[in-house]
């Protein structure tokens, strides 16, 4: 059924990894180049960091549920590591090693794998290859988060993704919400609990056990509007700090993306609960039509870096590479003009590589074809070539085919050449 | 023209409970009624595009994103541990998901699990049997069936059986007895995560006509 393999003997990858092929990498690297071209523009840096760190290094900010995400092993020493699960708490981690109060605010960005554990059965990837950014010890929160999402929306943009929205939420709303409950800790635990695992109808229920009416504002402020002065309205029955506090800080970066025509991109969702606890302020997430997951995440973590040694706010985000391909529909990348050349003729096999190097001087990808193939056609048909030039003996003329229209001539070499080098 | 929605029903006793809540929200169901084998079935009136599947997968389709939103029982939904909205409760569907063993048996039961350490238990939610068990700390050895688990104590694979349940006929027919409740189940509205974000008015729009009339 399977089919029989010699010996018996199955290569495999460990479960939720993967290999991937130049045509996807070609896709994937046009897109990282878009991103990367964004983050230079505004100043960001790339930096890299070590994709193993110390356990409880690593560990600093993140959510109880995530320490079981962490992909972890032991060090020659005995001392406890694990494989990086997001680039955000490297980079902390990097600013508060390094980084002086003087040399402030800095701009890093980063293009990096990250590794979380997944359930096994069902197959989820271990892989994240992420593209982000983080823009620390600004002391102005409004304008350092308003300047990342510009990045990000322009990258979108960019990219050219057209029906994404982007949900802003705050860590701090729900927060308030409760302390107008007048909940205790575990009730508090389970409200986000409800949230974070999307379950309404338990989280209803729960609410209207302590005030009915209460309960239905809760409900309707959890869902997602494109009108900020709806819950604007909603809001004003509940006369808690944190709950007016964290609005009228969304509505400040609202009401600054509205000014540069962005509007139809955002919605507000407060029911935005992100895995990691090192966040404090304002939460976002980029949604897309179609792709089962978060396109993009980020928000603001004003403590995370001090843990580090640095006081420091910060604000940042990560795309995920592997989705915004999958957004991407082929998103009008140009592909480059691709000839196979053929050079059977082993006597000339140097002239062949000169005649390539003139060709790919226009910027057309020339590959040698040193094998001798029974049906070269078909196989340069396979490989999306364009054109396929056979020299042909004596080295003066060269029969090219024109792969996409099937048409057969024969050129002078020189001519030929002449053709490709503009 | 409105942008249409896909919604995912799922066969079985679930099927004709919600389409009478359609029905009685105002939608337009007679392309639903029609009895062929068809899975997908567009509803010009309403434009909703309906995708009839098994009640497991459905919350599977959702997830993904192949239909915005589904019609699934909370019993698969806690099988499943999908990454989807659960936004409404419909109240209708009512079952119990709940361990059986053979009438006279519960006794034997209790005795084969000291002398052994272990039970056998046969269901079709092996997420479940092993969540429950492992919080009450028994050792269980599940035993995957795709139906008819009732048939498990009977043919002696499995010690106790843990299943859906309704009216508890098919218990009875089959001489086993209820010794626990695990939980009640009714049929739920989910939603896609981010249809929910980017289709919300006509998900809204759906909820509350839908709402309008449960109870």
């Amino acid at each position: 059924m399977f089919g029989n393999k010699k010996n018996n003997n199955l290569v495999k990858l460990p479960y939720g990894l993967r290999d991937i092929f130049p045509s996807e990498s070609e896709e994937r690297n046009s897109i990282k180049k878009i991103i990367d071209d964004e983050f230079k523009k505004w100043g960001y840096g790339e930096v890299k960091t070590p994709v193993i760190e110390y356990t409880k290094n690593i560990s600093i900010g993140v959510g109880r549920d995530w320490k079981g995400k962490l992909i972890s092993f032991f060090d020659i020493d005995g001392s406890l590591v694990s494989l990086r699960s997001d680039m955000t708490i490297p980079i902390a981690r990097l600013t508060g090693m390094r980084i002086k109060k003087n040399q402030l605010p800095v701009r890093f960005c980063y293009f990096a794998d990250s590794f979380r554990q997944s359930d096994i059965q069902k197959g989820i990837s271990r892989i994240y290859n992420q593209a982000g950014l983080e823009f620390i010890g600004s002391s102005n929160a409004v304008m350092s988060d308003t300047e990342i999402l510009i990045i990000l929306i322009n990258i979108l943009n960019g990219i050219g993704l057209k029906e994404y929205k982007i949900g802003l939420g705050h860590v701090e709303f729900i927060e308030g919400l409760c302390d107008w409950f007048k909940f205790i800790l575990p009730e508090r635990d389970y409200v986000r609990k409800a949230i974070a695992a999307k379950g309404f109808v338990g989280l209803e229920n729960f609410l209207k056990e302590k005030s009915k009416n209460k309960a239905e504002i809760f409900i309707k402020l959890m869902q997602p509007g494109s009108d900020i002065k709806k819950i604007s309205g909603l809001v004003s029955k509940i006369d808690e700090p944190k709950v007016t506090k964290s609005l009228g800080y969304v509505k400040k970066i609202y009401e600054n993306l509205e000014e540069l025509d962005y509007r139809d991109y955002l919605l507000t969702d407060f029911s935005i609960i992100r895995d990691f606890n090192y966040y404090t302020g304002l939460l976002f997430e980029v949604y897309y039509p179609g792709v089962k997951r978060i396109l993009s995440s980020g928000g603001r973590y004003d403590g995370l870096i001090k843990e580090f040694g640095l006081d420091a706010p910060a604000t940042g985000f990560a795309l995920d590479i592997d989705l915004v391909h999958k957004a991407a529909s082929k998103s009008g990348l140009k592909e480059s003009f691709k000839i196979l050349l053929n050079c059977k003729n082993d006597k000339k096999g140097i002239e062949s590589i000169k005649m390539a190097s003139k060709l790919r001087s226009g910027g057309s990808i020339v590959e040698l074809c040193f094998e001798k193939l029974p049906d070269i056609k078909s196989f340069a048909k396979e490989k999306k070539y364009n054109i396929l030039a056979e020299v042909e003996q004596g080295f003066k003329n060269v029969s090219v085919t024109d792969l996409d229209k099937n048409i057969k001539k024969t050129k002078k070499i020189d001519e030929f050449i002449k053709e490709f080098k503009k | 023209m409105k942008k249409p929605i896909k919604i995912a029903v799922p066969k079985g006793y679930l099927f004709e409970p919600c389409v009478e809540i359609l029905k009685k929200a105002g939608y337009d169901t007679d392309p639903l009624m029609v009895k062929d084998r068809r899975l997908f079935i567009y509803s010009e009136n309403d434009s909703i595009q309906y995708i009839i599947s098994r009640p497991m997968d459905v919350p599977v389709y959702v997830e993904y994103g192949a239909c915005d939103i589904g019609f699934s029982g909370k019993d698969v939904l806690v099988e499943k541990e999908s990454d989807v909205y659960e936004l409404m409760d419909l109240k209708c569907g009512k079952c119990r998901v709940i361990l059986a063993t053979l009438k006279n048996c519960t006794e034997k039961v209790k005795e084969y699990y000291k002398h052994f350490g272990s039970i056998k238990i046969a269901t079709s939610y092996p997420n479940i049997a092993k969540k429950y068990f492992d919080r009450k700390g028994i050792q269980v050895e599940i035993i995957k069936l795709y139906g008819s688990v009732e048939l498990a104590p009977v043919m002696g694979i499995a010690d106790e059986i843990l299943d859906l349940t309704s009216t508890g006929k098919t218990l009875k027919e089959h001489d086993l007895v209820e010794m626990e409740e695990i939980f009640v189940s009714t049929a739920r509205v989910i939603a896609n995560i981010t249809s929910y974000r980017i289709k919300y008015d006509r998900i809204s729009d759906f909820l509350s006509k839908i709402k309008s009339v449960i109870k």
